[in-house]
């Protein structure tokens, strides 16, 4: 208790120049970094790129709206920061799923890395490119090494690898979110529905499923790609057809399970309706499962996406995949795709071992595995 | 069992035709003339003479070929069939070695980790599973290419394996011609594939090892080596044979990416050659195939679980 008391003490003076650090050192590594990241780029963003946000802050520019999202953000965290080490623990508190995940070391670099990279493709592109309205900054020189005028190099077309790595996130992450997302919330509908109802709906969406799941899926993916002209829309919609069908197969599994339990024969005498027993009563109750389903959803959809981007089948605008197909060879132009490899695997890393931390959480028999 | 089994094959053939259609629907639909070149080749000189055939006859005729095992000819490759199956030599080793290593991978790391479990090697070792499940095989390929040949040539060496290819110009002679092309690839997939093994294997023995029975036999003085092996994997390995089931996929679809990286001629790197070239023909041919291995795979898994377990023919449905 006194090792937390005197962090706590500390803490203030520590907090006020770098908010988060105090939380850090005190074993909360997820609360402190994701104070300690806004503010971090904030103060980047000031020094390295002063006169660009002075100009634009007050403007209704993309810019002057992102510089001062990061601004917002920081304060945020730094009152956040100061507020938490100034008021002492309450006893009893950081016993809830939430708490407990986010409190988790290994969930917490994970959620540490997904907020860098959201933010890093959200603001990244106005704060961090140079202003001109194409943005197709040509250099000097293909295949240059990572410099300070080229963070990441150039490639052999002579362009900005951290320009085309910046647009590659917007794409792949973007895609994947959205394809993981709906694909998820196609598996979650179905497969609620399917184990809630039983009977002959959950006989012929499980035999869906099953049929599904036996399809090598990327092979038709890829060819289907190769055939069709496919739009960020479609091709996200493409993958969350892949996704679903793993997701309700756990998703019913769980609803089979919740729905022989005595609340729901209790709340059924009780004359609610099946409609609300479902949505209100059995998704919540299965809420680890579905979020674990969700975050490997994501992780998939991106592998998916990189991939067909990697074979030259996704969009024509750049994508990760893209740039690891382009950087070819790792030696001896290692930054054309090392950059976009290295990031794909800790984005899909920082997923998994969320995962990791809410199936722990939420699952009681994960004692046997930590 | 038998009737189990009987019922097995009836859902693999309908999946085979399953595939089969979505493959027909993925060229019915698509835009530009792709549709009549791949479903007319087959039959020679009518393209120019006949009206279009209808959505019920052109499927007919596909199918139909389908089953006599004509895959359509193509003005590049020729007899789509003839070309793919010499190349699924190359694609079959691939697939096979790169499963053989990892299950040996995974099964091993899953076992010292369960040995081992809550030390730092246990800790190292499950974040390295972690981030060998989270990279696609592509990025692996890449990086041991980078690793083992493209590196050693930078630095002016001999590369530590040979770049491209199957085979040595001229074919491969003997097996030790053969299989330097085959390791890097090989291992690929054994990384990418080998850590979900782990990850399975390490939480099946704990749950194995936390068993009664494996109390007692530890009480009857039973050494560590025997109970390991005897009591935590025996009955950790038999979900084991089903999931490989559900691997497959993976690994068929790996062996696309990993042929593409290392410019291995198999069925993979057939495919998108064929895409470049708007080989229509070989690149549905190819996805057949693959489709197919997928079903086969399955069916070949599940019998077997059925084998090692039979309370399975009864439970499982379908």
């Amino acid at each position: 208790m006194q090792s937390v008391a005197r962090h706590q003490r500390g803490g203030v003076g520590l907090s006020v120049f770098l908010p988060g650090a105090p939380q850090i050192l005190a074993g909360r590594v997820a609360e402190g970094l994701l104070a300690l990241m806004p503010w971090l780029s904030a103060i980047l963003l000031l020094v390295l790129r002063a006169d660009l946000v002075s100009s634009q802050l007050g403007e209704g520019s993309t810019v002057g709206r992102a510089s001062m999202a990061l601004l917002a953000a920081a304060g945020l965290a730094w009152a956040w920061s100061l507020r938490d080490v100034s008021t002492p623990p309450e006893a009893g508190a950081g016993q809830g799923a939430w708490v407990r995940i986010v409190r988790d070391p290994w969930a917490g670099i994970g959620l540490a890395i997904l907020l860098f990279f959201a933010g890093l493709s959200l603001l990244g592109p106005p704060l961090l490119l140079p202003e001109d309205p194409g943005r197709t900054q040509t250099t000097e020189e293909g295949f240059l090494p990572p410099s300070m005028d080229h963070p990441m190099g150039t490639d052999n077309a002579k362009s900005d690898v951290f320009e085309r790595f910046l647009d590659g996130a917007r794409v792949t992450l973007g895609i994947g979110l959205l394809a993981g997302l709906g694909g998820a919330l196609i598996g979650v509908t179905l497969g609620a529905w399917a184990g809630f109802t039983g009977g002959w709906v959950d006989r012929v969406v499980m035999r869906c499923v099953d049929f599904f799941i036996a399809l090598p899926k990327l092979v038709l993916l890829i060819a289907l790609a190769a055939l069709y002209d496919l739009g960020p829309v479609t091709l996200a919609l493409f993958i969350a057809f892949v996704q679903w069908p793993a997701l309700a197969r756990i998703v019913r599994a769980e609803a089979v399970a919740l729905a022989q339990r005595e609340f729901v024969h209790a709340l059924r005498a009780f004359g609610v309706s099946e409609r609300r027993i479902l949505f209100r009563h059995v998704l919540p109750n299965a809420q680890g499962v579905i979020l674990v389903g969700t975050a490997l959803a994501v992780a998939n959809a991106l592998l998916i996406e990189a991939g067909l981007s990697f074979l030259g089948l996704g969009l024509d605008s750049a994508s990760w995949g893209r740039l690891i197909k382009d950087g070819g060879a790792l030696f001896p132009h290692w930054w054309v795709g090392g950059f976009a490899g290295m990031s794909l695997v800790l984005v899909v890393v920082a997923l998994n071992l969320v995962a990791d931390a809410v199936r722990d959480v939420f699952d009681p028999r994960a004692d046997v595995t930590v | 069992m038998l009737s189990y089994a009987i019922r097995r094959l009836a859902v693999a053939v309908v999946l085979a035709f399953g595939v089969a259609t979505v493959c027909f629907a993925l060229v019915w639909f698509a835009p530009g003339d792709e549709r009549s070149d791949l479903l007319l080749s087959g039959r020679g000189a009518v393209v120019d003479t006949g009206p279009e055939p209808g959505l019920v006859e052109a499927y007919g005729d596909w199918v139909g070929s389908l089953l006599r095992g004509d895959l359509g000819t193509s003005e590049r490759s020729g007899n789509v069939a003839r070309w793919l199956l010499a190349r699924l030599p190359h694609t079959l080793a691939l697939s096979v070695s790169g499963l053989v290593l990892a299950v040996v991978f995974g099964v091993g790391v899953g076992v010292l980790q369960a040995a081992r479990a809550g030390t730092v090697l246990d800790r190292l070792l499950t974040l390295g599973t972690v981030v060998a499940y989270s990279a696609p095989a592509f990025w692996v390929g890449i990086l041991l290419g980078g690793a083992f040949i493209h590196k050693p040539m930078e630095l002016g060496m001999e590369p530590l394996f040979p770049l491209t290819g199957v085979a040595p110009p001229g074919g491969a002679t003997s097996l030790l011609d053969y299989i330097p092309y085959l390791v890097l690839p090989a291992l690929t997939l054994g990384i990418v594939l080998g850590a979900g093994i782990a990850r399975y294997t390490r939480a099946a023995m704990l749950e194995a090892l936390a068993q009664d029975y494996v109390r007692s036999a530890r009480a009857r003085g039973l050494s560590e080596m025997r109970v390991l092996f005897r009591h935590g994997l025996r009955t950790a390995l038999l979900p084991l044979i089903s999931l490989l089931g559900v691997y497959l996929p993976v690994l068929l679809t790996g062996a696309v990416f990993v042929e593409t990286v290392f410019s291995r001629t198999g069925i993979g790197l057939a495919m998108m050659e064929a895409i470049l070239g708007q080989d229509l023909q070989v690149l549905m041919g190819g996805a057949l195939m693959f489709g197919f291995a997928a079903v086969v795979g399955n069916l070949i898994a599940d019998l077997l679980y059925g084998w090692a377990d039979p309370r399975i023919g009864d439970a499982v449905r379908g």
